[in-house]
Parts: structure tokens; C-alpha cells; sequence
């Protein structure tokens, strides 16, 4: 039983099988001037259109080779040192380590603070946004979490104070997953991914406003507009975009299937002896549930879970009792429930059974934890 | 002509009437690393030389062979026969850019006609006639070119001399268990002892699921790095989880860490003696953790009835031990962040300064005869 869709999801057949077809007609270089290469132009800049069309994007669409390089380009392609850089503490470690690295290299960033639902804090946005901020990264929903930020008003509070802000958002967990009209929400970039959403791994694509003037972290031959060289990667670029169509036609129904298994999750985890806090509010994604076991370590329950056919993230808790987790202790969350924090995250393809004969597995590996351990 | 790669021994130059033993020792060790490179070993009085490579693969040789204990230092060199003629035709042709040389030449062959300094003298006039950019420096050379006019008609001509890894080789004192965690200690002292060598085998404790896969096969890769210097060796895998939850369970919980030691280096006693192996090995540095101190280690000592403990790490600083461990490749491992079955149900207070009579009667409330047959019965056996 797989619960850790949010750090991989099955590769959906139908899309494997779909860009192995248009790779295997069209192995030719897009840059090459004879007509087959220009064949392949059209496919991925037809990829480029149904991408851009299913998420309501008026710009254009860089191909990278993952979101993480996506989100590298996003900061380092647009920051500047003449203005200030302002991202959430509860981004993705491609942004926020993007952030500190810009900050050693001394741009000047700044951090906004999470609330205890783990959405951002909005008071504190509107605390630090200024007119000498420049670019703003916050994520649409929560890798850790799964809570949703209300972006449409965080890019109206940007853009009320500096209407030249640059707003970038990783909407690599909401893709799909939940609505995303990207004309409403009013991004300047947005950062997809295609493995979280049934396609491949190893691409990942920035939408961005065609205003910008980025520049590319990638050099050479000049590919896409000349933001990251390197031949197109046609297979995996046309599963990202056979992916993003496909989750956003079927978000609604997903959803509603998805919805349906973490409600059960939830109700059946509260209705248990299990002492434990759960990690959101009231604007959560279904797909991700993040809670804390109360005086437990996570890797033990994971590794015993793991023994009993379970398999299930903790995202960057991992060896929390080391590191500690940025996130959960920004949300203000107590020690002994980060050391125990479990994120379960539910695919399409899981069913009401599973959920039900996951919460039985976890319930005996808490109790033999806490006999043995406490 | 040819590429040749000489060898120097270090400490076992100064063995008398054995230096055989440690000479064999050496060429066995020596062997072992070559073996599946297609290359020849060959023995001159007081050095190694290897011959017959691929010229693409003398790197490859060269850090093979640092790695061997007992080695002093190593040069890549050409090999000519030992005539004036065809030692002048061969450095005359030296291509050196800019900045100074020398010219060194030793003569272990006595009846080669010239002395050392009249030959290098026209060695170095026959260079600078052909590379007239440079200058003659013989106190402090960018580079010294150095003639070594063998015994058997070879003279090797080079300008590198590689350090490697010193020590002795490995095989020629006794045989050592080192407790293997996964931290950066524990590969520092097995490789420090080895230097000595001493031929090691190790033990690793884990306590899955309280620990991960993760951390064992971390320790296993540390098993591979340090297996590098050491030759092959035998990893012992001992599952501890039963003999923590039992302490944890029973025990007063600042003692949880001094009987999980006592218990383990039982454990070692037991698998040393059981394999013929005559002492045992720890990472333990003094004052670095609670079970570090000399009360600890007194009472960990106090389990162990016959092996001695070796800790050559006892008096390091924690920088020092670090530096090893990123000169022998273990560091970027070695700190890998997985838990290390030490780091489990780890006590708020664990005792400093334990006594032995506490410790004991701690134990009793344990089966311990039991909990140490059921590892035994357990345990896993990796060849490395």
C-alpha cells in the first residue's frame, strides 16, 4: 500500500504509453533544420499550448529537467540585487535553499512566517511586503502539510504595494490536485512538476509572465528561447503536458475520490486511542495529511510500517530529532509531536480498503511502539 | 624505455632477520590491491616496482597503492637502461616549460662509471641546453629530476614522489574486532590499527526498526571504504533491538547507555574468541560523550575478561579525528543522518561517572545469559 504520493505517484500507463509513441515517431533533434526536426518543434510547442490552455496561463513555458530546477530558475533567474527577495518559511527546500543561497551571495531575503494551520501568515506578509520587494515566493499548497494558501489574495496584498513585485508560486502539489486558474490567482511564474501527477520523473516547467526578463541558470546551444539549454527532452516534456491535461480534466472527480479517503483517514484516526496532532486548518489539499504521534519517533513507526507493506512519507522530518523540521517548529508546533510527525498523501489510484486496513497497521504499530519504547 | 611505477617501503626497513616475513606481508597486500589490473610486480633490493600497464591506467594503480599500509611513498617513473648513453638520450629530451630544477643522482650500483654529482652536473647542462627558459636551483627546485641507477642494468628517472599511506602491512600483528557504528570515529580507529597491521574484523549493532535499513547499509558502505586499507574483512551484524527494549524495559534509565556497552563489548568478547580474534577495537574518545569517560570505560572494561580493548583514538582531538576521516574517504559517510542504535531511547540524564557495583546490580534484573545467546543466534554475517 502506497500513501506517500506526494513525493512520487505511479506513472500512468496511458501517458507512458502516449509519449513513448511520440518519442519513438519522433527520436529527431527539435533543433535540427531539416523538416522532422521541425516536426518535433510543433509537438512540444503544442505541449507548451495544452499546458499553458489547462491551467488558464496568458505567457510562456519554459521545459526543465525537474521542478526543482523550475523553482532554481524562478529565484535565481529573477532576483535581483537592487530589491528585496520575500519567501514563506514552509516552501519546498528547491526554493528555500534556492533563498539562502541568494542570501549568501547577498541579495537581500527575507522570511515570512507560517500560522499554525501551516498556511502563511498574512499579517506578517503584509508586515514585510514593501515597496523595495521585488520577488515574492510562495507556494500554492503545503509539500509538508498539505495546507493551501489563498495566493489570489497574497499576489492582490504584492501587487497593492509594489505593482512591479515579481510573484512566483510552486504549484507543484496543486496541479491536478486542486482548482488552478492561474488568470485568477494573478502569478507572474508557476512552477509544475509531472512524477506528482502520474507522469514522468526528470521534468519539470516554469510558466512565466512574458514581461520578465529571466535569465537562464543553464548554458549552452541556446534551447527554449535560450532559458535552459540542453536538447528538448520530448518523452518526458510530452508526459508532463498528457499529465497536466489529464489531472486537471479529472481534478474534480480526483478530488471528490480523494476527499472521500482522507475523510475516512481522519475519522478513523480520531475515533483511535492514538495520541496525536494533526498538522491543518481549515484550507487544506485531501491529498496530503501531515500529524504528529505524540512521543514517537517517525522513522521507527515508518520502518515497522514499512514491515507490514505500508509505505509512507515523512517529508523533511526526517531525522527530525537531528535537523528539526523548519516547518512544523515555524507552525509553532511542540517537540513531541514533530518527532513523531507522519504525512500520509493518497493518490487517485487508492481506495477506501486500503485506507481502512492502513489506519488497523498503524494502530498496532503504535501500540507495540509504545509498549516496547515508552 | 618504459613507464614504470616504483615503490618504497617505510617502517619495515629497520626489521632485522624477519624483515622477510613483513616483506611477503607487503607483497601479498600489494598483490591484492593489483589484482584484475593487468600489470606486472617486480623486486629490486629495498623496492617495488610495477611494469607492463597501460598508460591510462597508472592513476589508477597509483591510488590503489596508496591505500596499501606499509607503502612509504610512490613515483611514476621511466624506466631506461643503466648506460650513459641511454640515460643522456632520455633526460636531454626533458621538456620542462619554466622555473628552476635540479638533478639528483643516486647510484645503488656502484660500478656505474661516473660519481653521483659529476653525473648530475652533466645531466643538468644537458637539460639546460634544451630548455633554455629555465635556471639551475639546488637548494629549492620547482622540480627535482632524480636519477636512481639500480642494481640489475635499470635506472628509473623522475620527478614525483608520492606520499602514501605509511604504517605496516596488514597481516603481521594480531587480529582485531572493531565495534563499528556509523558515526566518524569508529572507521577512523579501525583504519588507525590497520595501519599498525592489524588484520580487523567488525561489529555493527543495529536496532531495527528503531533504526533504519538505511543506517546498517550505511554502516556496510563505511565497511567498504575502510575495507580499502584494510583488504577484505568479515562485518558482523548484530541485531540489538531486543537486548535496548529489555534494559529500557527493566533498568534504571541513566544506566541505559553503560549496560548497553557492558553488554555489547560481552558480545564482542564472545564473536572475538569464537573467530580467533585477539582484541578489541573502539572509536571511544575520552570526554567526547557520557560513556566516554574513565568511569565508563572502567566498567565497559570490566566485562571483558580476557581481549585487550585497543582505543587509539582516546586522546585525539575531535578536528584531528575528522581530518582522517576525511583524508581515508569515510567522513562524507560517516555523517550520512540516519540514527545509530546509540542515539535510541538515549537517557534525559545518562550517568557520568557509573560504578561498577551499580551497573552489576542493574543487570540482574535482566537475562542477560539470554538476551546475548538470542543475538549470538542472530547474527549476520557480511564479507566485505
Amino acid at each position: 500500500m502506497f500513501f506517500d504520493n506526494a513525493s512520487t505517484t505511479k506513472i500512468d500507463v496511458d501517458i507512458l504509453s502516449a509519449s513513448v509513441e511520440t518519442n519513438n515517431e519522433l527520436f529527431y533533434n527539435p533543433g535540427g533544420l531539416y523538416s522532422s526536426g521541425r516536426k518535433v518543434r510543433g509537438v512540444i510547442d503544442k505541449c507548451r499550448e495544452d499546458i499553458l490552455n489547462a491551467l488558464n496561463f496568458q505567457g510562456k513555458i519554459v521545459f526543465t529537467g525537474s521542478a526543482t530546477e523550475a523553482n532554481n530558475l524562478a529565484l535565481f533567474g529573477s532576483a535581483r540585487k537592487n530589491f528585496k527577495v520575500l519567501i514563506s518559511m514552509g516552501e519546498h527546500p528547491s526554493v528555500y535553499n534556492s533563498a539562502l543561497e541568494l542570501k549568501a551571495r547577498g541579495y537581500d531575503v527575507d522570511f515570512i512566517k507560517l500560522l499554525p494551520d501551516g498556511t502563511v501568515d498574512i499579517g506578517d506578509f503584509e508586515l514585510k511586503m514593501s515597496k523595495s520587494v521585488g520577488l515574492v515566493s510562495i507556494m500554492h499548497v503545503s509539500n509538508e502539510t498539505g495546507a493551501i494558501n489563498d495566493i489570489a489574495k497574497l499576489v492582490d496584498i504584492a501587487k497593492s504595494v509594489n505593482p512591479n513585485v515579481i510573484f512566483h508560486c510552486d504549484g507543484v502539489q496543486a496541479v491536478g490536485k486542486i482548482e488552478v486558474d492561474l488568470d485568477l490567482l494573478g502569478v507572474d511564474m508557476y512552477t509544475v512538476s509531472a512524477h506528482k501527477i502520474h507522469g514522468m520523473k526528470g521534468v519539470g516547467a516554469l510558466l512565466y509572465n512574458s514581461r520578465l526578463q529571466l535569465k537562464p541558470i543553464v548554458f549552452g546551444g541556446g534551447q527554449e528561447s535560450g532559458l535552459r539549454s540542453g536538447t528538448e527532452n520530448l518523452i518526458a516534456i510530452k508526459s508532463l503536458s498528457e499529465a497536466v491535461v489529464k489531472a486537471v480534466a479529472n481534478q474534480k472527480n480526483n478530488y471528490n475520490h480523494v476527499k472521500a479517503l482522507r475523510d475516512r483517514f481522519v475519522e478513523l484516526l480520531s475515533e483511535s486511542v492514538i495520541e496525536y496532532q494533526q498538522f491543518s486548518g481549515d484550507s487544506y489539499s485531501p491529498y496530503i495529511v501531515s500529524f504528529g504521534v505524540k512521543n514517537c519517533r517517525a522513522e521507527t513507526i515508518l520502518n515497522m510500517l514499512s514491515d507490514r507493506g505500508v509505505m509512507v512519507g515523512n517529508g523533511s522530518a526526517c531525522s527530525s530529532s537531528k535537523s528539526g523540521n523548519r516547518i512544523l517548529e515555524s507552525m509553532g508546533v511542540a517537540k513531541q509531536f514533530i518527532e513523531g510527525n507522519i504525512r500520509v498523501s493518497f493518490s487517485k489510484i487508492n481506495t477506501i480498503d486500503e485506507v481502512e486496513k492502513f489506519v488497523s497497521v498503524l494502530l498496532e504499530v503504535v501500540k507495540l511502539y509504545l509498549d516496547k519504547a515508552r | 624505455m618504459q613507464r614504470v611505477i616504483i615503490i618504497r617501503y617505510g617502517e619495515i626497513f629497520l626489521k632485522g632477520k624477519n624483515f622477510s616475513f613483513f616483506e611477503n606481508k607487503l607483497i601479498d597486500n600489494i598483490m591484492s590491491v593489483l589484482d584484475g589490473m593487468e600489470c606486472n610486480f617486480n623486486r629490486l633490493n629495498k623496492r617495488f616496482f610495477i611494469s607492463d600497464y597501460e598508460e591510462r591506467n597508472e592513476k589508477k594503480i597509483i591510488a590503489a597503492l596508496k591505500c596499501v599500509f606499509g607503502i612509504h611513498s610512490i613515483s611514476p617513473a621511466i624506466m631506461v637502461e643503466s648506460t650513459e648513453e641511454s640515460i643522456n638520450s632520455y633526460v636531454s629530451g626533458l621538456k620542462i616549460k619554466s622555473g628552476s630544477f635540479r638533478v639528483s643522482v643516486n647510484r645503488a650500483d656502484k660500478r656505474f662509471p661516473i660519481t653521483s654529482m659529476e653525473y648530475g652536473a652533466k645531466l643538468g647542462g644537458l637539460i639546460l641546453k634544451n630548455n633554455p627558459g629555465i635556471r639551475v636551483d639546488l637548494h629549492n627546485p620547482d622540480i627535482e629530476v632524480c636519477v636512481d641507477i639500480r642494481e640489475n642494468n635499470s635506472t628509473f628517472v623522475y620527478h614525483e614522489v608520492i606520499k602514501a599511506s605509511g604504517g605496516m602491512p596488514v597481516g603481521t600483528s594480531g587480529s582485531g574486532l572493531l565495534l563499528l557504528s556509523g558515526g566518524i570515529d569508529s572507521p577512523v580507529a579501525g583504519y588507525m590499527m590497520a595501519r599498525r597491521g592489524m588484520p580487523i574484523a567488525a561489529l555493527h549493532f543495529h536496532s531495527y526498526p528503531y533504526t533504519s535499513e538505511d543506517a546498517k547499509n550505511k554502516v556496510i558502505d563505511l565497511a567498504k571504504i575502510i575495507s580499502k586499507y584494510t583488504g577484505h574483512f568479515r562485518l558482523y551484524v548484530c541485531s540489538f533491538t531486543e537486548i535496548q527494549e529489555s534494559i529500557h524495559k527493566h533498568c534504571n534509565s541513566e544506566f541505559m547507555i553503560t549496560i548497553m556497552r557492558r553488554i555489547m563489548y560481552r558480545i564482542a568478547e564472545r564473536i572475538a574468541k569464537d573467530n580467533h580474534i585477539g582484541a578489541i577495537i573502539t572509536g571511544e574518545n575520552l570526554g567526547q560523550v557520557a560513556s566516554q569517560t574513565v568511569e565508563s570505560m572502567t566498567c565497559t572494561n570490566d566485562v571483558v575478561d580476557d581481549l585487550p580493548i585497543f582505543r587509539p583514538l582516546i586522546a585525539f582531538d575531535k578536528e584531528d579525528i575528522t581530518k582522517i576521516a576525511m583524508d581515508i574517504g569515510s567522513y562524507e559517510t560517516s555523517i550520512l543522518p540516519y540514527e545509530d542504535c546509540c542515539t535510541v531511547f538515549l537517557p534525559k540524564h545518562p550517568v557520568i561517572k557509573p560504578k561498577i557495583e551499580k551497573c552489576v546490580k542493574e543487570e540482574s534484573k535482566l537475562d542477560i545469559g539470554g538476551l546475548i545467546t538470542s543475538a549470538m543466534q542472530n547474527l549476520e554475517i557480511i564479507d566485505i
